[in-house]
């Protein structure tokens, strides 16, 4: 019983804020308020992004802004309507979506 | 600033043990150091607790254990010719692991450079070295063949110590009589039926078999940067002097480059994900109020259009279109409808494309006799009976229009720009009316106002 679905991916920085929170807590907080089934955050020991600035666990110098990737599986129509509530709250980062096909789903069972 | 746009890019995922190495460091290291060196758009690595790979051999997060073996994952989002070009020397890299990649639509990717033309950067680190020259005594007909084809729109010309003595543009080979028309014309008559083809290749051939070498030709009076110049100036004198080039050589006269208003305004589309090649719409998906604070580069562009913009309505008749594109400064007429929502655009080419092949060279003897100064007489009326089937805006238009809403940023107007090859854009309200229009040297300025 498999459905079409899009995998929402948004990668941002740890440092990033948005109205004195950590914007990953924000993002959270907002695929929670617009019932987005579920939302992974993952943070990354490494990375860099359109700067080209290296960010880094192995050096502590440069480690206080460590990748954040945000995942979140939806159908495609509430994938869409929440995307203008995100894009004001990422000022900055990169926001891809992908076609997958949601073989199970736990939270509507 | 964000620079929003739908366009296919591809996310490639990169599955390593972290205990994997590379010439001594880490393989992930040593991956993200390959990636940042090819200018890719962003990486991510990330450290899972548990997994396995192909070679079978449980990789655990170290927890007590002094170096850690877990999987590593690292996502790369990037145009996929980048990606194409990468994967030999990634495969080169992996012993062992995953490489998967998947076409993603790309929502939202920040810019590298928020800011306009930095003052740190001169000239001859944007500059074009690889130029074609000719020489004083170069044939006319060298010069017109190589500037008919070339990338480039016009041709330094250089003594035997490489030192600049001119310039040739189309437009100087227009007033010696060589050229009979403008080059985007001229190709596109060249392509079309054989009567319009023979219409343009005739005075071609005559310009060509003239005596004239490059010296009699050239400009002379030409506007020269050195290297070490800043961007800025450079910009600024191409404003002042409305020059689209200006040729970059040394203090002893010697040639070493060329710098165009493109090469300017490209300096600050950084993305790798627009590529000049590529033609994609942008589309906002939304749009906040703009902050009074933000630099004119983060503002609408509907701020600072030029609403001075030939229009024609859908059924303005084939004469009175060309009429208005004769007289435009930009080389292009909108069309609107009753509400003064845009229709289309026409440029010269359009109409010469659209019409009826019996009518093509007529209308090339009026574009030459006007683009030779000698406009006299727009003879529309004779016009209008050969034009067969096109006989109104709407007939010739060309209905896909690049155009963006006056709520779009001054950035992303250049990008669309960039990314389109178009040189002037449509300005439009939420119900697609035309506010003005905006042109390259319009997007300059602009970026020369911060600083």
């Amino acid at each position: 019983m498999s459905e079409p679905g899009k995998l929402l991916r948004i990668y941002i920085g740890e440092m990033q804020e948005w109205q004195d929170k950590p914007l990953y807590r924000a993002i959270l907080e907002l695929a929670q308020q617009h019932e987005m089934r579920g939302a992974t955050v993952l943070r990354g020991i490494e990375g860099f992004g359109p700067q080209h600035h290296l960010s880094t666990e192995r050096l502590p110098d440069i480690s206080e802004n460590l990748p954040i990737l945000i995942e979140i599986v939806e159908s495609e129509e509430r994938v869409h309507s929440f995307l203008p509530l995100l894009d004001e709250l990422v000022q900055q980062g990169t926001i891809t979506l992908e076609p997958v096909e949601i073989v199970y789903n736990g939270s509507r069972a | 600033m964000s620079l929003l746009r739908k366009g296919k890019a591809m996310a490639l995922t990169i599955y390593i043990g972290e205990a994997d190495q590379w010439h001594g460091t880490p393989l992930y290291v040593a991956i993200v150091q390959l990636l940042r060196d090819a200018g890719c758009a962003g990486a991510t690595v990330t450290r899972a607790v548990a997994g396995y790979g192909a070679g079978a051999r449980l990789h655990e997060e170290g927890g007590w254990r002094w170096s850690s073996d877990a999987p590593i994952v690292i996502s790369v989002v990037d145009a996929p010719y980048r990606i194409q070009r990468l994967l030999p020397r990634l495969q080169e890299m992996l012993s062992g692991g995953l490489m998967t990649t998947q076409e993603v639509e790309v929502l939202k990717y920040t810019h590298a450079r928020p800011r306009g033309l930095s003052s740190k950067l001169t000239v001859q680190q944007v500059m074009e070295t690889s130029l074609t020259t000719v020489e004083l005594d170069t044939p006319v007909a060298t010069v017109v063949d190589l500037l008919l084809d070339a990338p480039f729109r016009a041709l330094p010309v250089v003594d035997s110590q490489q030192h600049l003595k001119g310039l040739i543009s189309t437009g100087d080979l227009i007033r010696a009589g060589v050229l009979p028309m403008r080059r985007g014309l001229l190709r596109t008559a060249r392509e079309l039926d054989s009567s319009t083809a023979r219409a343009v290749e005739t005075p071609l051939e005559q310009g060509k078999q003239s005596d004239l070498t490059a010296q009699d030709v050239m400009n002379t009076q030409v506007r020269t940067v050195e290297p070490t110049m800043q961007v800025k100036e450079a910009a600024q004198i191409m404003l002042e002097t409305g020059l689209r080039r200006l040729p970059v050589v040394e203090s002893d006269g010697t040639l070493r480059g060329m710098v165009t208003r493109a090469d300017l305004l490209q300096l600050i589309v950084t993305s790798p994900l627009i590529s000049s090649q590529e033609s994609r719409g942008t589309q906002p998906l939304r749009r906040s109020a703009p902050l009074n604070n933000l630099p004119p580069q983060q503002q609408p562009v509907g701020q600072y259009l030029n609403p001075d913009v030939a229009t024609v309505s859908s059924e303005a008749l084939l004469g009175d279109v060309i009429d208005a594109l004769l007289v435009s400064p930009l080389k292009r007429v909108v069309v609107v409808d009753a509400e003064g929502r845009v229709a289309g655009i026409i440029s010269d080419v359009d109409i010469l494309a659209q019409m009826q092949a019996e009518a093509r060279p007529g209308l090339l003897q009026m574009l030459s006799n006007w683009a030779r100064g000698k406009p006299g007489h727009v003879p529309t009326g004779a016009l209008q009976t050969h034009t067969g089937k096109a006989r109104v805006a709407a007939d010739i238009m060309n209905r896909d229009v690049i155009m963006v809403s006056e709520t779009t940023t001054v950035q992303e107007t250049i990008e669309r720009m960039i990314s389109t090859g178009r040189k002037v854009l449509p300005v439009v309200d939420e119900q697609k009316r035309l506010q003005g229009i905006v042109g390259r040297t319009d997007l300059l300025r602009i970026l020369l106002e911060e600083s």
